[in-house]
This record gives C-alpha cells, structure tokens and sequence, in this order.
C-alpha cells in the first residue's frame, strides 16, 4: 500500500501508480465480499454476516442446561455455571451442540459440578439439560410456559461440595 | 495531463478518489485509536481466551487461521497475548526504529488477527471482531508512522529518511479510503444478506420483532434476562417494522457514507444510532462500532493535534515537522 509521492512523478509513474492502487483496492473489495457470493460460507475475518438476516418461526426451541430445586421448580443457571465462562452465548452453544451430539450426559456431570460449588442457598439438587419449545411472542407473558420439554438428561448435584 | 486516452483519464480520475491528498497525521491517528481499542480489546478478552483455551479438544471448532495452528496449549495462547500486547503498544506509540516500525503493524494485526479467530473456534462466532481485524490489516501495510509518533528521550533521531515524505499525500488518503470501502461494504454485505435470507418481507418487522424474541428468550434461560428493553418492546409490532426498514435503508444505503460533508457524516452517524438501538432493545452491543472507533477514519482527528501539542509541549515527533 506504500506509494511514491506523487510530486515528481511522470505522466507514465501516475498511469502505473494508479493501475497499481485499482487493482489493489479492487482485490481488498474482492476478498471482502467473496463470503457474500452464492453459496458463500461465514467465517473470520470474513464474512456474511448473517446476524439476524432469515426469517424466523413464531416458536424458538432452544436448548439449555436447568437447575431444579427440592420442590421440583426449575430455575435458570448462569453462563459461568453451565460452561465455565460467563459468556451466554457460548453457553447456549455448548449447550446445543452437546445435544446435537447426544453428550448431554457429560455435559450434565459437569454442569452437576460446577453447580456445587454454589453457595447452599443457590444450590439446584438436580440439573436437566433440555430442549424447550416456546411461543416466541408469547413467552414473556405472565405464568408463561413452554410448549414442549425434551428432556435429555437428568442428574443430581453433589451436597458436599 | 494533455494527450491521455480516455481510459487513462478515467483510470487516473478513479485514482485520485481512492488516494485523496490527506494529512499523515490523520492516517496516523486513526492507527492510534484503532491500535488503541485492539490492545483494550485485547486486554478484555485475554481472562475470556484462557478459559475457552482450557475448554477441551472436544469444543475446539477452529476458525479462519487458526484451522492452521490448530488447537494450542494455553500457555502458548498466553504467550501469543503478551507479545501481541506489546507489539500493540509499539504500535500505537509508533516506537521502533523505522526498518523495526514497519514490522510492528504487520505483526501485530497477524497476532489479533490469530487470537480473535482461535477465540472464534469454540462453537460460536462472534460478528463483534470482524470490522477491527479488517481495518487492523489495512492499517499494518500502510504508512501510518509517518506522523504521530513517541521518540525516545534524548535518543537519536532515527527519523531522518522520512524527512522526505509531505506532511500531506495521497499516500495517506489511500488506506483511509480503503478503510472507508471495507467498512462500508461489510454493512452492505448485512443489508443484501437481509433481503436474501427473509426476502422483502424482513422489512415487515415480522422477523425482527421474533429474532428479538428469540433473543431475549435465550438469555433469560441462560440467568441473563433484563438485559434490554426487548421483551418490553415485543407487544409494540409497529417499533420493529420502523426498525427494520431503518436497518435495511442504512446498511444498502452504507456506500452514501463515502460521499464527502454532510451526506457522508450523516449516515456514518445514522449506523452509529442503529448499533445503539441494537443494543438497548436486544442487549446485543457491538463495542467497535458503538465506540465509535469503527469510523475514525471519517474524521479530521489531525484537528486534536494543535490542542495535545499545547499540552505536552510538542514532544511528538510530528510537532517538530
């Protein structure tokens, strides 16, 4: 991207010099746009950024990890609880995945251990990873529920901890 | 220039869009606020890294370059934190001596470019990065230590061969510009993926107002709720179509930003409101943008020079020029 100052150049050095920064800024464009071509792919540094760009179903299922107390209520954990960071979306990720790929098992053992170390007050008696199946528009209305619960394991939190 | 073929003439007109006579100053301060917010960034998500870093092979989802290194002990990672750190802090002084200076940049973008794409790789991708990492690599080919930069005290001046370069060139005015390209082109790029993704319809709002849903949702049964006013807007259909008609006019619209004056200030600052927006009704806050850092290079920054001048008494090596 370096340039020679243009004061003393020549008719022909300003024709090259010119050439040179079309075909350079046409190629940074190119690559920058290259994700957005059909069929072209996400990734970093580029990308098609997708945020928020298809439609959606009025329901969202959503994958996630939940405590549940000893009367049986679920309540909802934190990021730095169910993946070890305080990331949500990492969190929903791992969540996701490990359904995707049947790990629900140990996910749950680890989120179990996580989970207790939590003070006592704080502390689930069981965890489930489910999928949970909502009425997007209707969700936040008071005493909502979810439509559907997979639930895709179930273990118990250690009281020693 | 009489006798030129009208493809020169054209060519040599385009030309001189795209490297516009500029201050180094400029091209340099915008190498210091973007230098700047990566060495915060990197500060920031340097706890973050080590932990995703200690998450195991079985969440590793390389991304970018860091499909070639693969996944890395984190003791390497910390090590690629530090000497990036520190090459981000040569570079935004501008330290170094001029051979040394032009060897920073590069690195440096190479470092942030790795550590964002390897914090990228464990199962989601973050579109927060993107823009900095693009901007980073335009800046580290580009000759932004012209001007602006901190000399050792009482060392030699080690300055003396760029003596030769104007205070003011299109050799400055062409990264800036590409920077502006790029920029504006990734807006671009979210607008057409919009109207691909949902077609015309996304402009209803239908779509915005069940992505804020979903949204808001996820993080409530992730313990982060009353994060945004987006559960409270959800009833209010008629926010999400003025919203999303916003949205699409200002991210196709984005190339108007490159027009000069107003125009282009003026919807550089409307992108700016859309991220705001973004973030209070969706909790969903893209720092580069918001901060403002993104467009830096729309602004005539060499103006806060004369006043630090005043302050420090001209220690910079471009108040001795």
């Amino acid at each position: 991207m370096v340039q020679e100052a243009g004061a003393t150049a020549t008719p022909v050095d300003a024709v090259r010099a010119a050439w040179w920064r079309v075909v350079l800024t046409a190629a940074v464009l190119a690559a920058v746009w290259w994700p957005a071509r059909p069929g072209g792919t996400d990734g970093f540094p580029l990308s098609t950024y997708p945020m928020f760009g298809y439609a959606r179903a009025p329901t969202s299922v959503v994958e996630t990890a939940l405590g549940v107390d000893a009367a049986g209520r679920k309540h909802t954990l934190r990021p730095v609880v169910i993946v070890g960071t305080s990331h949500p979306k990492l969190a929903l990720a791992t969540v996701k995945r490990a359904v995707a790929q049947r790990r629900t098992e140990g996910l749950c053992r680890e989120i179990a251990a996580r989970a207790a170390a939590l003070p006592e007050e704080e502390r689930p008696v069981a965890i489930e990873v489910a999928t949970e199946t909502w009425d997007t528009l209707a969700a936040f209305a008071p005493g909502a529920e979810p439509q559907r619960r997979k639930v895709h394991a179930r273990c118990e939190v250690s009281r020693g901890g | 220039m009489a006798g030129e073929r009208p493809l020169e003439r054209g060519l040599l007109r385009l030309s001189a869009w795209l490297a516009p006579v500029m201050p180094a100053s400029r091209l340099a301060l915008v190498r210091v606020v973007v230098g700047l917010y990566a060495c915060v960034w990197l500060a920031m998500v340097a706890p973050d890294l080590m932990r995703r870093s200690a998450l195991g092979a079985a969440k590793f989802e390389p991304l970018g370059i860091a499909t070639w290194s693969g996944m890395v002990a984190p003791g390497v990672v910390m090590a690629v934190i530090g000497v990036t750190g520190g090459l981000g802090i040569a570079m935004v002084l501008g330290l170094g001596h001029r051979g040394l200076r032009r060897a920073v940049g590069p690195a440096f973008a190479v470092g942030v470019l790795w550590l964002a794409s390897y914090r990228n790789s464990w199962g989601h991708l973050s579109h927060g990065e993107h823009l900095m990492v693009l901007q980073l690599l335009v800046l580290a080919v580009a000759p932004t230590t012209d001007a602006v930069r901190v000399r050792w005290p009482g060392g030699k001046d080690v300055r003396a061969g760029d003596e030769q370069q104007p205070r003011e060139s299109e050799r400055y005015g062409w990264p800036l510009r590409v920077i502006m390209l790029v920029t504006v082109s990734t807006y671009a790029i979210a607008g057409l993926a919009k109207l691909r993704g949902a077609g015309w319809a996304w402009i209803s709002g239908e779509a915005v107002r069940l992505h804020v849903g979903h949204e808001a949702l996820r993080m409530t049964l992730v313990g982060e709720s009353g994060w945004s006013l987006g559960a409270w807007l959800l009833p209010h259909a008629w926010v999400f179509t003025a919203a999303a008609v916003g949205t699409v006019v200002l991210e196709l619209g984005a190339p108007i930003g490159l027009r000069r004056g107003w125009v282009g200030i003026g919807w550089i600052a409307g992108l700016w409101a859309m991220h705001v927006g973004i973030w209070v009704v969706m909790g969903i806050g893209f720092p580069y943008p918001l901060s403002g850092v993104a467009f830096a290079a729309w602004l005539p920054l060499e103006r806060v020079l004369t006043p630090i001048r005043r302050l420090i008494g001209g220690r910079s090596s471009d108040a001795r020029r």
